[in-house]
């Protein structure tokens, strides 16, 4: 894949960000005793997928979804479900419950191909709703409710290997969403977020990359919720929740919309940030409204444009 | 394929409710003519674009461009074949600067074989032919009216396109800039590319015209030169009504 449009700097330079975040992440579980620590890491790798993924459609594409945890709670579903209960190997359930997400991207992106705007996000709001009824009610013979589905495997034991094997998961899954969104791909699907009618007289079959869209962003959601599965080795309705969908948007929101890594960045921070301090917890739908309240007022492009704002200051600082 | 054969719309109608917007139209249009739609406000010319490029479906009727039936087609498939639109409202890329809009086209003309440099001297070269060059780097939201009008201009032409359709290209333009992007309209024509163009300043598309079509109510009222159109009482009359032509025609 070609680089058509290189993107914002972190921090300066964005290979030695990336370096130094690398080295500072590898040698942590050196550093510190806690475990506690390290599993609320662990956490922060699996939703900086996820918060990506959700990019990828809605920030890159401009399709809104309002329910993205549709596709993170039902690989996790399935892969508790068909490992437990199917006795499947771990992989095959992992491929299985990825596999789910992949289709539930199809089920959900065909119809929503035709619509636009608030009726695509009440469309995919309502998946995820119907999903969460199914989890928390309709059937809690399968799901077990709020007891979920224990005994789930898990490929490495411990929370030292677990940590790794995030990290790496977290870096693979981040570095292709942002190769491709960095991509002739990633142009072509923000050109559709610009304007649907120009793309397509432009010679951009939009439908085929809406679906491209939304079944990189059904897959990617899919392996952290798969991923979580085996971690956490119990699955309850938490992973399908509203609150689930809403962090999504609210990571993504506070990171930067449409650039990957900002989305990353808020998924990282916030999730330190309310782990960290399970106090804070109990007074999380509140506290994510104030922030979202004060980024779009103060700070509409994200963490991303802060930096970009810094990075002309500097520049325009070398002028002087 | 005869010459005819280039474009061709036949018994085309389009229906919204109980309006007919488009209403049984027949015409031809053969390799490299220039041809004018005019018609008052209303008239049904845009929604004739609209179904020409596929962006809408007629109720019946159809269409062949270059011998085929391209009535069921969409509006990507259209542009490879090479059919290529601007809009009436511009529809930029917003976010975009001028040479990513016009990149866009030129990535997918690439992919499809019609070009082979690399899309972004492609698109500057479209954008020195529409005198935008020294606009590259300007994001399109910034860009006065008079350059979104000629930016819709080169991401068109960026598609390679064979048949060209303008929705009114002159629309709020000043008289200065009519007369420029009248000249870049006219040296695309020249380079063999055939145009449809809409068009409510009259002036321009008299000039620029070889052949017009009048539309009043869906339907073709007149087809001609552009002298034989302004002298038709018909034409006249849908634009003054009948007291005006009887005050035109004495």
């Amino acid at each position: 894949m070609k680089e058509v449009k290189v993107s914002t700097s972190i921090l300066g330079n964005k290979y030695t960000a990336v370096l130094a975040f690398g080295i500072i992440a590898a040698i942590l579980p050196l550093a510190t005793p806690s475990i506690y620590i390290i599993h609320v890491l662990i956490l922060a790798h699996i939703f900086v997928i996820y918060a990506a993924s959700w990019d990828i459609l809605t920030g890159y594409t401009g399709q809104l979804n309002l329910g993205h945890a549709m596709f993170f709670g039902l690989s996790a579903y399935v892969v508790a479900i068909t490992n437990t209960m199917l006795k499947l190997p771990l992989i095959l359930s992992t491929i299985t419950g990825v596999f789910s997400a992949f289709l539930l991207s199809l089920v959900v992106g065909i119809p929503c191909l035709r619509l636009r705007g608030p009726y695509l996000a009440i469309t995919t709001f309502s998946f995820s709703w119907i999903l969460f009824l199914l989890a928390s009610s309709a059937m809690i013979w399968l799901s077990g409710g709020e007891e979920g589905v224990r005994g789930v495997k898990t490929f490495v034991v411990g929370s030292v290997p677990n940590y790794y094997l995030s990290l790496v998961l977290m870096i693979l899954s981040v570095y292709v969403l942002y190769r491709i969104a960095s991509s002739e791909t990633g142009l072509i699907l923000k050109a559709i977020k610009e304007d649907e009618d120009a793309a397509m007289a432009c010679g951009i079959d939009t439908t085929r990359y809406k679906l491209l869209a939304f079944i990189l962003s059904g897959i990617f959601a899919g392996i952290a919720g798969a991923f979580y599965a085996q971690y956490m080795r119990i699955v309850t309705v938490d992973v399908v929740t509203l609150e689930l969908s809403a962090s999504a948007i609210t990571f993504s929101l506070i990171g930067g919309i449409g650039t990957i890594i900002g989305p990353a960045i808020g998924a990282y921070m916030l999730t330190i940030l309310f782990e960290g301090f399970s106090w804070l917890a109990d007074y999380r739908i509140l506290i994510y409204n104030l922030i979202i309240v004060a980024f779009v007022l103060f700070l509409p492009g994200g963490l991303m444009r802060l930096n970009e704002k810094i990075g002309k200051k500097e520049v325009d600082g070398d002028k002087k | 394929m005869t010459e005819n054969d280039f474009l061709k719309v036949v018994n085309l109608s389009k229906h919204f409710k109980g309006l007919k917007a488009v209403d049984d139209v027949n015409f031809s249009v053969h390799k490299g003519e220039f041809l004018g739609i005019i018609g008052p406000n209303g008239a049904g010319k845009t929604t004739l674009f609209n179904l020409i490029t596929g962006f809408l479906k007629p109720t019946s009727g159809k269409i062949h461009f270059k011998g085929k039936d391209i009535t069921g087609t969409k509006p990507h498939e259209r542009v490879k074949l090479g059919i290529a639109r601007t809009f009436q409202v511009t529809k930029p890329f917003r976010k975009f600067t001028v040479v990513e809009n016009v990149i866009i086209s030129a990535l997918i003309a690439r992919k499809q074989g019609k070009i082979q440099e690399h899309e972004r001297d492609f698109a500057m070269d479209v954008l020195e032919k529409v005198d935008l060059a020294h606009r590259k780097d300007t994001l399109a939201e910034n860009l006065p009216h008079g350059d979104v009008k000629k930016l819709e201009i080169a991401r068109a032409l960026a598609t390679k396109p064979e048949l060209l359709l303008l929705d009114e290209p002159f629309s709020g333009l000043t008289g200065e800039e009519v007369e420029t992007l009248q000249d870049v309209i006219k040296s695309i024509h020249e380079n063999g590319i055939t145009v449809i163009l809409i068009e409510h300043v009259l002036k321009a598309c008299m000039a620029l015209s070889e052949r017009i079509i009048v539309l009043n109510y869906g339907k073709i009222i007149a087809d001609g030169t552009p002298h034989q159109v302004c002298m038709d009482r018909q034409v006249i009359e849908a634009y003054l009504g009948k007291r005006g032509l009887e005050f035109a025609t004495g």
